[in-house]
């Protein structure tokens, strides 16, 4: 199933690879280097939904005790971890071209590296107790208070002046990509999403069977 | 007409593929130590035999 998954992930992030730099247009302000906004903006896209996996499961592991929602959360925390650092990144090469400038305390740019922060700090908090089933607690209220951070993220660029543009979908009004560049974005979406839920139930597996062996 | 700034873009994309490339590898890199010792221990229960 996994490695089945891994498969279709590959593909999907190949197909959009070949929207990017063979179906969508070269943008008439910024030129090119609009391009890197099929990786950029899709990596944070699934760094939400990731994120929204730990919030729900962080709730679930809290109510119930289930190991199988520790799990899902853990593994979802590291894949929004590791998708979230690739839209930072990727954002700030975008901005010394476009924006003279790698990175500014602006409120969306200062707001993500504060979700940022605080999923690096869930990780780090499992590390930091004997007990694995306390280290679950206290990572599970990191894990929901990050995720309630997320609106702030989005809507940041309504409520404070910033430099970063509005977002290109999930804002009031028809959506600022539309034909060819829109469905670049929509296919690496989908391939980026494929990949991270194959991560997601890789490390599930892995963090199964460590729990199996050390019993 | 814009200035395409075809090295920021590699360097974006090749960001990306180290960063889900490296945790790939990682994900792989525990399965094996996960697995070395069961298998062992079965080499060692089928040599015990």
């Amino acid at each position: 199933m996994s490695r089945w998954l891994g498969l279709v992930a590959t593909l999907g992030v190949l197909a959009g690879l070949v929207m990017a730099f063979g179906v969508a247009p070269r943008e008439m302000t910024q030129g090119n280097v609009q391009r890197i906004m099929y990786v950029h903006v899709p990596a944070v896209w699934v760094a939400y939904l990731a994120f929204l996996a730990v919030f729900v499961a962080s709730i679930m592991y809290l109510w119930t005790r289930a190991a199988g929602a520790d799990w899902t959360a853990h593994a979802a925390a590291e894949v929004g971890v590791v998708f979230l650092g690739v839209n930072i990144a990727t954002g700030a090469i975008w901005g010394k071209p476009t924006w003279g400038t790698w990175w500014t305390w602006d409120a969306r740019l200062t707001s993500v590296a504060v979700v940022f922060v605080i999923f690096v700090g869930y990780l780090l908090v499992r590390q930091m107790t004997d007990d694995p089933e306390r280290g679950a607690r206290f990572a599970a209220v990191v894990g929901i208070v990050g995720a309630l951070n997320i609106p702030l993220v989005h809507f940041s660029v309504y409520w404070w002046r910033t430099l970063h543009q509005p977002p290109t979908f999930a804002k009031p009004g028809p959506a600022a990509a539309s034909g060819a560049i829109g469905m670049a974005l929509l296919v690496n979406f989908i391939g980026l999403l494929l990949l991270s839920a194959y991560f997601i139930a890789k490390r599930y597996a892995l963090l199964r069977a460590q729990q199996e062996a050390t019993a | 007409m814009t200035s395409d700034h075809w090295g920021f873009v590699a360097a974006a994309y090749a960001v990306a593929v180290l960063a889900l490339g490296g945790y790939w590898r990682r994900l792989v890199h525990l399965e094996r130590t996960l697995k070395t010792p069961t298998l062992r221990a079965a080499r060692r229960r089928g040599a015990a035999r």
